[in-house]
């Protein structure tokens, strides 16, 4: 029994080794690929603070947009992996239910009426915005909470609302194309270290909430009944880990936009490869999401430079069919 | 007291050197230069007029990928010799950086939003571009002259300019209203007097067609309002070979208007008429439009 | 026969609210026609300028111009796409027995869009020269088979919900695919909103020319498939001792959904959810009969895009509105009510 689960905690280090290894390589490539070709020697010496040649295409340009692309996409899997833990529910993610799009809808909404308003706001924005979508999809799905197809399509179409009047908006009001792109689809394009502070400040509050709610959502996958019997507050539980899982959601979003799949894909993925303790669950849906959207990112800059495509499109690109496989494979309807 | 004595020098010492500091006051800031920039980097059209006209040289320019986006009156003048940045709308911050540049010129409508980025990279003046009227224009190029101390110098090419135009709307006798438009795939769009060839057109003495109410640089437009507005001369560019003033022509509204019937409907080149903002283009605009006038 | 079981309501009722629905549906969408005709026009234009239009009377001559240069056209083409796109989501509903099925939902519509959008980066020469028909009709096609085996509709007592999921992330999955395409042929980006949102905006005869053959084919293959589909509607073992074949239904309802969409998207873009929306309010009325839902589901989804187009051009936020922005807000809002209703209906 002890030599197992020595086993299984060694086999955990393992993968999530490799995973580290995973992320490094995506974020040395990252920063060494682009329009402008560096060798990764001359990166490392960048870094390093050795040379400064190419001081703001590494420094000023890829190293924070690699920086932000990791955090963003870590922010989503574990957004995706509370969800998921709490509702218990593997369709649903932060996107699948519409809190992603409501707060996009939100931000698209203050930015078109007050154009001049600071990016600081954004996150409150997207904040509120995620949590009255969070709300109307509760007092709408109600009655099939536990029906995780039920409501994950309760969650799609009210996404389909938002990303309507998102449209709406920004046909009406046009803006600056770079900024539509990045309401349409999500992208990490013109992000700088100015959008840093604001994630590493959400992040640093967040993430230790989530790994304290770790055990306890353990307890809560035994069920409603047993978790209540050994002390756990249901209710409770499932209220701050939602708000938690939406405030990571937002915050990602009121810096990349909404970037679709990633909160779905990862902890999916994590779990495949984990099991079911959310502790060992945190990292490695983290450095999942981060590779995806680390990689996602770099292909979107790479394939056709100096264009760039929106990261959100090759998100969705790898996303939509991992939602169908995943659809074939769940067996409770 | 000796320190009181070295502070005092050099504060001196401070002073004397910004005196050959230069300051422009631009549409976010102010920029400061310590010397005349050498290696610019312009990221629209409408900056590059003003460097011909000051025969400055960019070494990189947002051409959309395609140098011959700058007219050709206008790359004699420079060459085209510089680095293409990619589109104006997403400059590749990458290949500006690996310039070196020691100033940026940019648009404040399309890089209001990497302004940071680009002031990390080099000195940036961000002054009007996109949907700048005339008028705007003659400010602007004045201020990319100042950031290169010749400020003086670019107000006489401006007076210059004006006694042209002047010239040019005296030769014209005509109270007919003109317009230009701009032809895409997606759709025709008028440009109104708040638009740079509107304004030339005003400048000239002569109408636009569009009531002078109208706010927006750039109207889309069907057929219907089209022929609602009714221009004498109406210009059109367009950027690709099948575009939707081609559908336009196939209706028979075409035939009712004035311009078409007259035939006062010109094909033009919507680089001269659109993308190229400035001086230089301004005149070759007028003297385009009196030989219409004229034929 | 057997078929009257499942009329809730008795035949003779039922023929009077058909005659009331159709001849209510015609009437209101001759107005709606002739009011679109001068409807938020430039041009001071009424409804004399229609009166001399039909008469075929002298009137204004530029006002007589702009109703048969742009403003028929238009008018027809709305209806067209209308029409057509009701048409093909109430054969998806019956052919999937599944009330969520649409045009767009199913990512039908998307596909057809992509094929366009792919053309316009002439990334493949011969495709890009090819009609607009052909092309938004093999991308209709190429989505349509898609969604058949990823989602799941070979399976017999596939569950519903997991096709429509399927069904979303294939649409999601083209829109991305079309976005991308958008970007590449276009360097600008600009257009990716235009394409995604249908519009009627700049048609001409030539869109009119295209799109009525196709709905005229559709409807008469509807009319035939309806009475099979009836059968269906019974179940598989049902039809099939009543010797229909499946097989054959199947094949033809598809092609026809197949049609109706590719010419719909060719004309006017991917509009979404008229073809959820519409079957769903005339079956309120008209009961389940499918033979007697396909003439009223064809006059109300005209009716709606006509309408839609027009309020849209009188009440929208800027001038030149496309009138996907009105049908996708409040389509939206319906597929969500109605998501809501159908979940409940299953679980609850």
């Amino acid at each position: 029994m002890f030599s197992q689960s020595l086993r299984q905690s060694n086999k955990s280090i393992y993968i999530g080794l490799i995973f580290l290894a995973l992320w490094m390589f995506f974020a040395v490539w990252h920063v060494s690929a682009g329009a402008v070709a560096i060798p990764w020697r001359e990166v490392l010496s960048n870094v390093v603070g050795y040379s400064d040649e190419h001081e703001f295409i590494i420094m000023g340009y890829r190293l924070p947009r690699m920086l932000i692309a990791s955090l963003v996409g870590a922010s989503l899997a574990l957004s995706g992996l509370l969800v998921q833990g709490v509702i218990r529910n593997p369709l649903a993610s932060p996107d699948v239910l519409g809190v992603t799009a409501g707060a996009s809808l939100a931000v698209v909404f203050v930015n078109a009426m007050l154009p001049d308003i600071a990016v600081v706001w954004f996150p409150v924005i997207a904040l509120i915005g995620g949590g009255i979508s969070t709300v109307l999809l509760l007092s709408i799905a109600k009655p099939v909470l536990h029906h995780p197809a039920a409501l994950a399509l309760i969650g799609i179409a009210l996404a389909a609302v938002m990303s309507a009047g998102i449209d709406y908006f920004l046909i009406s009001r046009p803006m600056e194309i770079n900024l539509s792109l990045i309401w349409m689809t999500g992208s990490v394009w013109g992000r700088n270290w100015s959008h840093l502070p604001i994630l590493l400040s959400f992040f640093a509050v967040l993430l230790p909430c989530a790994i304290w709610l770790a055990y306890r959502l353990d307890l809560l996958s035994l069920g409603d009944q047993t978790a209540h019997g050994i002390g756990v507050d249901v209710q409770r539980l499932r209220i701050v880990t939602l708000l938690v899982a939406i405030s990571l959601a937002c915050v990602a979003v009121s810096v990349c936009g909404n970037i679709g799949f990633i909160g779905l894909i990862a902890p999916h993925a994590a779990r495949f490869l984990f099991g079911n303790r959310h502790i060992a669950l945190i990292p490695l849906a983290m450095l999942i999401g981060a590779v995806l959207l680390l990689s996602a990112d770099l292909f979107a800059r790479i394939l056709m430079p100096p264009i760039e495509l929106p990261a959100g499109i090759l998100t969705a690109l790898i996303g939509a069919p991992y939602f169908i496989f995943l659809l074939s494979r769940y067996k409770h309807w | 007291m000796l320190k009181r004595t070295l502070f005092l020098m050099a504060a001196l010492l401070v002073t004397t050197l910004s005196f050959g500091q230069i300051s422009v006051q631009d549409e976010l800031g102010t920029l400061e230069l310590d010397s005349v920039p050498e290696r610019v980097v312009a990221l629209e059209f409408s900056f590059v007029d003003a460097l011909a006209n000051l025969d400055i040289a960019p070494i990189g320019v947002a051409d959309d990928g395609d140098k011959t986006r700058v007219i050709e009156q206008i790359r004699a003048r420079i060459g085209d010799e510089w680095v293409s940045l990619g589109s104006r709308s997403q400059p590749s911050l990458e290949v500006i950086a690996s310039l070196n540049p020691d100033l940026i010129i940019a648009d404040r409508e399309r890089h209001e939003a990497i302004y940071e980025d680009l002031k990390r990279i080099a000195p940036t003046l961000i002054l009007k571009s996109r949907g700048e009227t005339y008028e705007d224009n003659l400010k602007a190029v004045v201020k990319v002259a100042a950031a290169f101390d010749r400020a003086d110098e670019m107000e006489k090419k401006v007076a210059e300019h004006g006694a042209k135009m002047d010239q040019f709307a005296a030769q014209i006798d005509s109270d007919a209203s003109v317009m230009f438009a701009v032809s895409s795939a997606r759709g025709v769009t008028m440009h109104t007097p708040k638009a740079y060839a509107g304004g030339v057109v005003n400048r000239l003495g002569l109408r636009s067609p569009v009531p002078e109410e109208t706010e927006d640089a750039y109207v889309r437009t069907t057929i219907e309002r089209l022929v609602k507005v009714n221009p004498d001369y109406f210009l059109v560019g367009e950027y690709g070979d099948e575009t939707v003033i081609d559908t336009f022509k196939e209706n028979s509204l075409w035939n009712v208007m004035n311009a078409v019937k007259n035939d006062r409907y010109v094909e033009t080149d919507p680089r001269l008429w659109s993308l190229n903002r400035g001086m230089i283009a301004a005149e070759i605009m007028a003297e385009e439009i009196i030989a219409l006038l004229e034929e | 026969m057997t078929r009257v079981a499942t009329y809730s309501t008795p035949a003779q009722t039922m023929g009077w609210r058909l005659f009331i629905a159709i001849t209510c549906g015609l009437l209101m969408l001759l107005f709606g026609i002739g009011w679109s005709l001068f409807v938020a026009s430039e041009f001071e234009m009424g409804w004399v300028d229609v009166a001399h239009f039909i008469l075929g009377q002298d009137g204004e001559m530029i006002h007589q111009h702009i109703i048969k240069e742009t403003r028929l056209p238009r008018a027809l083409s709305a209806a067209g796409v209308g029409a057509a796109l009701a048409l093909a989501g109430l054969l998806m509903q019956a052919l999937t027995r599944n009330p969520l099925a649409s045009p767009s939902i199913f990512g039908v519509s998307a596909g057809a869009a992509f094929a366009f959008a792919f053309a316009a980066t002439g990334l493949i020469p011969w495709f890009s020269a090819l009609p607009i028909l052909a092309t938004t009709f093999i991308g209709a096609c190429i989505a349509g088979v898609a969604v058949f085996f990823l989602a799941g509709l070979y399976q017999q007592n596939v569950n519903p919900i997991r096709v429509v999921l399927a069904g979303i992330a294939l649409n999601y999955l083209f829109i991305s695919l079309t976005r991308a395409a958008v970007i590449f042929a276009d360097e600008h980006a600009y257009g990716v909103l235009h394409w995604l949102t249908g519009s009627v905006g700049n048609v001409n005869w030539s869109h009119v020319n295209t799109l009525w053959p196709a709905l005229l084919v559709g409807f008469v293959l509807s009319v035939y498939l309806s009475f099979q589909l009836n059968l269906l509607a019974l179940g598989e073992s049902m039809m099939k001792s009543l010797g229909g074949s499946l097989w054959w239904v199947r094949t033809l309802a598809a092609f026809t959904i197949v049609l109706l969409i590719a010419a719909s998207v060719s004309v006017a873009g991917p509009l979404a959810f008229i073809g959820l929306v519409i079957p769903h309010i005339c079956r309120a009325f008209i009961g389940t009969d499918i033979r007697l839902l396909v003439p009223t589901v064809a006059i109300f989804g005209a009716n709606l895009l006509v309408y839609a187009d027009a309020l849209a051009q009188l009440y929208g936020p800027g001038r030149e509105n496309p009138v996907g922005i009105i049908t996708s807000l409040f389509g939206a809002l319906f597929f969500l009510a109605l998501v809501r209703w159908q979940v409940r209906k299953a679980y609850v």
